[in-house]
């Protein structure tokens, strides 16, 4: 047998392995997940269908269009899919703890790369498949290419061997180039990360698209799109649109072709003579004994016990410095920070629309409003629905202390309280973009900004009903138990019944006090029942 | 003909941006011997033995298994057995799916995995949990896992990192036997431990290393000797060294 057989063997039963615990709770997991799959491919055959439909009406124009909004498609996912296979990569690089077992055994770097790259290759494809539902679209109502199935599956093949390639290029250039993280590199990331934001923003919108509706003729027309950046004849995702509305070329997929060995032939030398030191460069001083805390990291000082007033203090601090000292938490809040600013920038971007397009500012609300509810909603579940279940590590401390074990869950929903205080500022910069009147924007921010605290409160509860101590370490693990996956459920209800009443006030059905009023009663309603249950459930833990 | 150490290293130093974890270390073991390390928390013991292994890179210096540079013969660790401090988890593979797979990785035929995997397993009586989760056994456990996964492909270097944390009495006592015959048989054994008594019972040559610098080392008489104080233990020797 050779080492990749054996590797992708052990990769075979661990899998298969995890299958075996917890199954129900696993296949609902993976369930929801399809559908929701399932639903976006849907949503983006039928809004595809429309809007092609719809172009194919307004001929020469709309093809034209068409053609370019599957050239925007295309670029944006492979943009998406580079992304992906960038985090999985990284993610292996710095986290993945069976590396520095595999690094000791006689197998050969590149053999261990490669086995670790194909779930990083798996994703980026998951995503590239998305675009088929558009070319399908395409296909069906504005151009008919006779070589469809054959450059679909050869040039999604390509993107997704590009995107995976320039995912591992990127990814083992941070680890060797960056090292382990620290606050300043993970500054100088985001900055970089947002900064590439901005530069997709102009790629996508460039200036000359507004002014597309004033143009009459066709020649103007379609020389202006031909300017617009993404028109590029080399830019590498429209070789697959090109082939597929009617020019494929030879030279072209011979090129494609090439740039694809090319990186693939860079990705060698990377897995045999890279690997291995970028792996070591990204755990660099992860074995230092002692105090190893990095400047920035130990600014937040631990309050002397004799100035403390009650026992609380210590451990609310302790838990929300497990929290913002632990990088790989920090790293998270980061990504789910950068949805934000996106979230922010998008937002400022669609207001400037809302004279032109009738009801469309109410729509941007409710989504803004949703969008940051389900942001805080994942970072709930990432950072407090497992609070309890990491009291595992330090049961024999806290469980010893004069404290009753309510005390213990009140500590926690104070914390869990605490950690809701940052989403104000960020509502806040959010419900100013929107440009609302003072009295719509004085109850969005309320309501925003108390949603993200009850959703805290609840992921608090659930973790604590029944914490799953076995999976301590593993925060994921942890929130995908069935507890807490009801914890999720109940708390996209209540996002969707807020953004139901919200609609009401919006449209003036319902009083801002009316709402107030139904909305805390919503909450009462939903708390009473399960803070009991908690509170009940903290006794009968056994660690 | 001088035989080649097993374990040589050269002038090794390790730095971690400004501070010298390892500071020109040269260390010998030779086949059949153990030579246990010793020191304080932070004196880079776990460093070394990871440099050893290759997880962690010298910043200058050479690490010889064999006669041979490790960094520029990667296939020499097929000749390597390594105990973590932490005993390693994969966390859903069965002990026995784990110590198959490590068979594999060394080329082992299934029937030779078996037949070695079924002789540890009896030595430390862990027939009886090795179908289960490797998340779901003691530190204990996981411990004689890592043991018995370091010796399957019958290596003639072995390196340990605290051997004997959280085992039983027995297991100690087993671990200890299965070193020893190890060292007998041709095998070198570079270990480091806090258990003093560990290296005090098995180690042919101990080594003190304090903030990344080799202190002494040598055979418990000559340490006793050293420090004047002929029946003195190691805990003795060790204290009287470091003051």
């Amino acid at each position: 047998m050779n080492i990749l057989q054996t590797l992708s063997n052990r990769e075979r039963r661990r899998v298969a392995n995890w299958f075996k615990d917890n199954t129900a709770t696993k296949l609902f997991v993976i369930f929801g997940f399809l559908a929701v799959v399932f639903g976006i491919v849907f949503t983006e055959y039928r809004i595809g269908s429309i809007y092609l439909r719809f172009a194919n009406e307004y001929a020469p124009f709309g093809p034209a269009m068409a053609v370019y909004s599957l050239k925007v498609a295309v670029f944006l996912l492979f943009v998406l899919a580079v992304i992906s296979s960038t985090a999985i990569s990284n993610s292996t690089l710095y986290q993945n703890r069976t590396l520095s077992h595999l690094f000791t055994l006689p197998i050969k770097p590149v053999s261990i790369f490669i086995s670790k790259v194909v779930p990083g290759w798996l994703t980026s494809t998951g995503v590239l498949l998305l675009l088929i539902p558009l070319f399908f679209i395409y296909n069906k109502y504005i151009f008919k290419s006779d070589y469809f199935v054959i450059v679909i599956g050869f040039g999604l093949l390509i993107l997704s061997i590009v995107s995976q390639a320039l995912g591992t290029i990127f990814s083992t250039g941070i680890a060797y180039f960056l090292g382990k993280i620290t606050r300043q590199k993970q500054l100088i990331i985001i900055f970089s990360l947002v900064f590439c934001f901005g530069i997709l923003l102009k790629l996508l919108f460039p200036s000359g698209m507004f002014r597309l509706a004033e143009t009459d003729s066709y020649s103007t027309f379609q020389s202006q799109i031909d300017k617009f950046p993404l028109m590029g004849k080399l830019l590498p995702t429209n070789w697959l649109v090109d082939s597929l509305t009617g020019s494929l070329s030879l030279i072209s997929t011979l090129s494609a072709v090439l740039v694809m060995f090319c990186l693939l032939a860079i990705v060698k030398i990377i897995g045999s003579k890279y690997y291995l030191l970028a792996w070591r460069q990204a755990q660099n001083q992860s074995y230092l004994a002692g105090n190893n805390l990095e400047k920035g990291q130990s600014d937040f000082d631990f309050p002397k016990i004799g100035k403390v007033k009650n026992i609380y203090s210590p451990l609310v601090i302790n838990d929300i410095l497990s929290l913002v000292r632990s990088n790989t938490e920090v790293n998270y809040s980061l990504f789910l920070g950068s949805m934000l600013i996106i979230l922010i920038f998008s937002v400022n971007s669609l207001v400037i629309l809302k004279d032109t397009t009738p009801g469309l500012l109410l729509a941007i609300n409710l989504i803004a409003f949703v969008s940051v509810s389900l942001i805080f909603l994942i970072s709930a579940m990432r950072s407090i629905f497992p609070m309890m279940a990491k009291e595992k590590f330090t049961a024999w401390f806290s469980f010893s202390l004069p404290l009753s074990r309510e005390d213990l869950l009140k500590e926690k929903l104070l914390v869990s309280v605490l950690l809701g205080i940052p989403s104000l500022p960020v509502v806040m910069i959010i419900v100013h973009g929107l440009r609302l009147s003072s009295d719509k924007a004085l109850v969005l921010t309320l309501l925003m900004t108390a949603i993200v605290m009850f959703i805290n409160i609840l992921q608090c509860l659930f973790g604590s009903i029944s914490p799953n101590f076995k999976e301590a370490e593993n925060p994921d693990a942890v929130s995908t138990s069935s507890l807490g996956i009801l914890a999720l459920m109940l708390s996209l209800l209540v996002i969707a019944i807020s953004t139901i009443q919200l609609s009401n006030y919006f449209h003036s059905n319902i009083s801002g006090l009316g709402f107030a009023i139904r909305w805390i009663s919503m909450v009462i309603v939903i708390t009473t029942p399960i803070l009991l249950i908690a509170t009940k459930s903290v006794q009968k833990y056994s660690l | 003909m001088k035989q080649l150490p097993a374990i040589e290293l050269i002038k090794v130093r390790k730095k971690f941006n400004d501070i010298t974890v390892v500071s020109d270390l040269n260390l010998s073991v030779k086949a059949g011997e153990i030579y246990a390390l010793i020191g304080p928390n932070g004196a880079g013991k776990t460093t070394t033995i990871k440099m050893v292994t290759t997880l962690i890179e010298p910043s200058s210096g050479e690490v010889l298994i064999l006669g041979k540079n490790i960094a520029n013969h990667p296939e020499i660790k097929g000749e390597l057995g390594y105990i973590p401090d932490e005993p390693f988890v994969y966390p859903y593979l069965t002990g026995k799916e784990f110590l198959e797979f490590v068979g594999d990785v060394h080329g082992l035929s299934r029937e030779e995995s078996q037949k070695r995997i079924d002789s540890l397993l009896n030595k430390y009586h862990l027939t009886e949990v090795i179908n289960g989760f490797f998340s779901d056994y003691s530190r204990g456990n996981k411990q004689k896992v890592t043991i018995i996964a370091a010796l399957m492909h019958q290596p003639k270097v072995l390196v340990v990192d605290e051997p004997i944390v959280g085992l039983d009495v027995e297991s100690q006592r087993i671990t200890k036997k299965i070193f020893r015959e190890f060292a007998d048989n041709g095998g070198a054994v570079l270990l480091c431990t806090h258990t003093l008594t560990v290296a005090q019972d098995i180690a042919d040559r101990i080594g003190i290393l304090n903030q990344g610098k080799l202190v002494i080392e040598g055979k418990i008489k000559d340490l006793q000797h050293l420090i004047k104080k002929k029946n003195a233990d190691l805990e003795t020797i060790y204290l009287d060294i470091l003051e």
